[in-house]
């Protein structure tokens, strides 16, 4: 039983960091059909600058690593504004350029080799529950991630950017019609994002005390079989892919025999096949939406 | 001087000539139809009027501004307002956020969702209700009043009626002929010509692509070509 | 065979140039100095298995990640013949005892490689096909994703993260050449057959298409077996260079290689593959030098590692953003001036029909 509950411990924390990570996917994706495979390097710039500046003072870092990844992604968005009128595999190959692009910057300045440092390392503490243990770094990931997506859900249906930001997502023609900037909106949906990978990146630094160019490689790749499985480009379906994807890599890590473990994410590319070729809405799918690629 | 005054456009969808040439006027206060069989390069003409589609020549002029090179959001701004092919609603917003998406001056919305409400009884009874769960005839009611509530000075319409039950129909011109005849101009695409005549002064007959006939009401109603397909023509 | 015959059936003018751009590159390969040469025959390479992608995507207008996969799988089986079976024992115990004693020449061991890639791609893609546009590119990159699992950690069949060592032959500038003017024939004459024009057709619009008849995830698919069969040799014949085969070889980095090569010459034509490929690797080779310092005349340079890869990026970034059809998509002035004479002196003889189909398809590529 307690094997249990640690395992259902285990898949909530790893599922409220997938469910951020897709999240920040999913955001682009919606208000501009474009899977975003420069993310992950968000999250490793957002890595280097929480390992470097959250050395001395942790507070400095998170706010550094942040800042980092919202003016990146606000970079990023005008390098790819171009691409917006092309076809979704332009913008695929582009943001693919873009990720190459720095991770070979990453090299350049940082080299190629892991820097660690203590950034954060305190959180590794853990607290007992009776036969349960769980990390301090556990406990701040379950709870950055559902003040996150608490504050997403206010901004999208309570304010007037995030309806326009549903808007844009589901008709953006029509959306522009009606006066609906998009030069506004989109950049707002990459600075989102670039705030979920600037999160994600101090967790997952906290957690390893290491940044290398290649940190956001991992990440992204659980990303894309989330917001896969979720069904592209619905909020709604990244936290809930995120969350499954979390809970069955944590059960299966727990109860799978040791010679299979490395083969758990098999499992999740498979199911991103599966999901592509059967379930064009993914995993959940809600009535009114249609196909959305 | 004429309130939309369209100018020799020319649009090219890929290595296809969609429009050719195609000059169009609507003066302030005037309703003016678009009469064409599908595919003739109506909807796309106003797709380009509105800058969704590229201009490759000719200039678009609106109350005296040369809007050819502006964007949809800009153009939106200028007192166009545009209820394109197939409603687009959004299914997924409310009644009421579909109209606050509109763009409207700061203080002025309340009011101006009253009066929506007031002509469209229909929409303030479902006003929370997501756009989805409304019949054909109410998104159409919808999409008009979203367009309206900026007040523009033109309204753009490509066919209202399409997909729409005969009484529904009826509806929706009576609504656009009250809007008309409380001073609002309009552009009127339809492929059903005799409901276009009633309600326009003034007729263009659209034919691949370009303007083949223009005139009154009066005088296109005794014209063959506007009741039947014309030979040769994409039918 | 008369002219318009041959080039009916893909021997074009065009790819007569491209077969002497490859042997040239072979000469140059053979004279130059030891780095030179090893670049340049990376370059083509490079191109092998850019053709193979080509093949697919070109054809089809569906970029697919996927293509290390098939690359793996065939330098895999082709390497498993060209290994001493007392290493296979060791490293790669979990095969079958017939397997782990078969051996073969070279030459065999690449052809084995293509008819593994084939098959591979042509059983893994069976329920792709039917994907178009973004879905199946996302698709071809979780098959990518789910080989790259598998082989790092089924130790006992592929070696794991080590992978295979030991492979007996290196293959000779000539024979690289060779292969890779067989592969661009292949690429040829598969646009040029019924299959290559169905699928280009549906490239142009699917609806269309399908109402002509054409069944697209049938045409998708022949075209898949013969970019795999060409994937395998590009494999096997990297393997062969490297003298070891490891996953890593044929990870993300190599994957957006290839798709960069591929759009920066321009996706839907063959000479795009030869000039995407070739001048990406001569980029990549002139800054992998700088990058890895040294005294050049007068200048010395500190060592920048990453540098390499900055300029490819940023080239293919470039491209991406500022000519998407690709830099060979239209043929440089002075080439397209020649070809408009030759048109126009021919204009009363006896190819002018020719000379039209030619024309409208060069329109439909642009």
């Amino acid at each position: 039983m307690t094997y249990f509950a640690q395992a259902l411990i285990q898949g909530l924390t790893l599922g409220a960091l997938y469910a951020q990570f897709a999240l920040g996917i999913a955001v682009i994706f919606g208000v501009m059909r474009m899977m975003n495979f420069a993310y992950g390097e968000l999250i490793m710039a957002g890595g280097y600058a929480f390992l470097i500046v959250g050395a001395s003072n942790p507070i400095y870092g998170v706010i550094t690593a942040l800042v980092v990844t919202a003016v990146l992604a606000l970079i990023l968005e005008r390098i790819v504004r171009p691409l917006r009128t092309r076809e979704a595999t332009a913008m695929l190959v582009g943001t693919f350029a873009v990720s190459y692009l720095l991770q070979a910057l990453a090299t350049l300045i940082f080299g190629a080799n892991p820097k660690t440092g203590s950034a954060g390392s305190s959180l590794l503490q853990t607290a007992s529950v009776g036969s349960l243990s769980i990390s301090y770094l556990d406990i701040l990931t379950l709870c950055s991630s559902v003040v996150l997506m608490v504050l997403l859900t206010l901004l999208l249906n309570r304010t007037r950017t995030g309806l326009r930001l549903r808007a844009v997502a589901e008709d953006s023609s029509m959306a522009r019609i009606l006066g609906v900037r998009m030069n506004v909106v989109i950049p707002v949906a990459f600075v989102v994002s670039g705030v979920l990978a600037g999160v994600a990146a101090v967790l997952l630094v906290a957690q390893t005390g290491t940044a290398q160019p290649t940190l956001g490689v991992n990440p992204l790749l659980i990303a894309f079989i989330a917001t896969i499985l979720g069904g592209l480009g619905t909020f709604r379906g990244a936290v809930a892919g995120g969350m499954l994807l979390g809970l069955v890599t944590a059960f299966l890590s727990f109860y799978l025999p040791s010679s299979a473990k490395p083969f758990t994410s098999s499992i999740g590319y498979v199911a991103v096949i599966v999901v592509l070729v059967l379930l064009p809405n993914g995993l959940i799918s809600s009535r009114n939406l249609r196909t959305r690629v | 001087m004429a309130l939309l005054e369209i100018d020799g456009m020319s649009v090219v969808y890929g290595r296809q000539q969609a429009v050719t040439g195609v000059s169009i006027n609507v003066g302030d206060g005037e309703a003016v139809g678009i009469v064409g069989v599908n595919g003739a390069g109506k909807s796309t003409t106003l797709n380009a009027v509105f800058g969704l589609a590229r201009k490759r020549s000719g200039s678009v002029q609106f109350d005296g501004r040369n809007i050819s090179a502006k964007t949809p959001e800009e153009i939106s701004s200028t007192g166009l307002g545009y209820v394109p092919e197939g409603r687009h609603i959004f299914s997924t917003l409310s009644v009421r956020e579909n109209m606050k998406l509109a763009r409207c001056p700061r203080g002025e919305f309340q009011s101006n969702l009253e009066e929506m409400l007031d002509q469209f009884p229909i929409l303030g009874e479902r006003i929370d209700e997501p756009a989805w769960t409304l019949s054909g005839g109410e998104q159409q009611q919808l999409a008009i009043a979203r367009a309206l509530i900026s007040r523009p000075r033109l309204l753009i319409l490509d066919e209202p009626s399409l997909g729409l039950a005969p009484q529904m129909v009826e509806r929706v011109f009576a609504v656009v002929r009250r809007l008309h005849e409380t001073g609002l101009s309009i552009l009127l695409v339809e492929q059903n010509a005799g409901r276009c005549l009633g309600l326009v002064s003034r007729v263009y007959v659209m034919q691949k692509g370009r303007i083949v006939k223009e005139g009154t009401s009066l005088e296109m109603a005794n014209e063959d070509s506007l009741w039947t397909s014309p030979k040769g023509g994409p039918a | 065979m008369t002219y318009s015959q041959f080039r009916r059936r893909g021997f074009s003018v065009e790819l007569g140039v491209l077969l002497g751009v490859v042997i040239l590159c072979g000469l140059a390969a053979t004279a130059a100095s030891e780095v030179t040469s090893g670049v340049i025959t990376q370059g083509l390479i490079s191109l092998l298995l850019v053709v193979s992608l080509y093949i697919f995507s070109g054809n089809s207008g569906i970029v697919s990640f996927g293509h290390p996969a098939i690359a793996f799988a065939g330098a895999y089986a082709a390497s498993l013949f060209i290994i001493e079976p007392g290493q296979k024992a060791m490293t790669v115990p979990g095969l079958p005892e017939a397997l782990i004693s078969a051996q073969s020449s070279a030459v065999v061991s690449v052809a084995i490689g293509a008819a593994f890639g084939a098959v591979f791609a042509g059983v893994v893609w069976l329920p792709l096909v039917r994907l178009s546009g973004i879905r199946s590119s996302l698709a071809s990159f979780a098959v990518l994703l789910v080989v790259l699992n598998v082989a790092n950690n089924w130790q006992d069949v592929t070696g794991g993260q080590t992978g295979l060592s030991g492979l007996m032959y290196a293959p000779s500038v000539l024979s690289i050449c060779i292969w890779t003017m067989a592969s661009l024939v292949v690429a040829a004459v598969y646009g040029a057959s019924r299959s290559g024009r169905r699928l280009r057709a549906s490239r142009e619009d699917e609806v269309a298409a399908e109402a002509c008849g054409i069944n697209i995830a049938l045409e998708r698919w022949i075209a898949i077996v013969v970019s795999g069969a060409v994937a395998g040799v590009a494999g096997a014949i990297y393997a062969q260079y490297l003298g070891t085969l490891t996953p890593s070889m044929f990870g993300l980095d190599l994957d957006f290689l290839t798709v960069a090569m591929l759009l920066v010459g321009g996706m839907f034509f063959l000479r795009g593959a030869v000039v995407g490929a070739l001048l990406l690797t001569a980029v990549a080779g002139i800054f992998g030098r700088i990058q890895n310092g040294g005294t050049f005349g007068f200048i010395t340079i500190d060592p920048y590692p990453g540098l390499a890869q900055v300029a490819f990026a940023l080239l293919t970034l470039i491209v991406v953003l500022v000519r998407p059809e690709g830099l060979a998509a239209k043929p440089p002035q002075f080439i397209a001036n020649w070809l408009h004479r030759r048109r126009e002196g021919k204009a009363a003889g006896v190819d002018t029909v020719e000379d039209s189909a030619e024309k409208t398809s060069m329109e439909v590529h642009s």
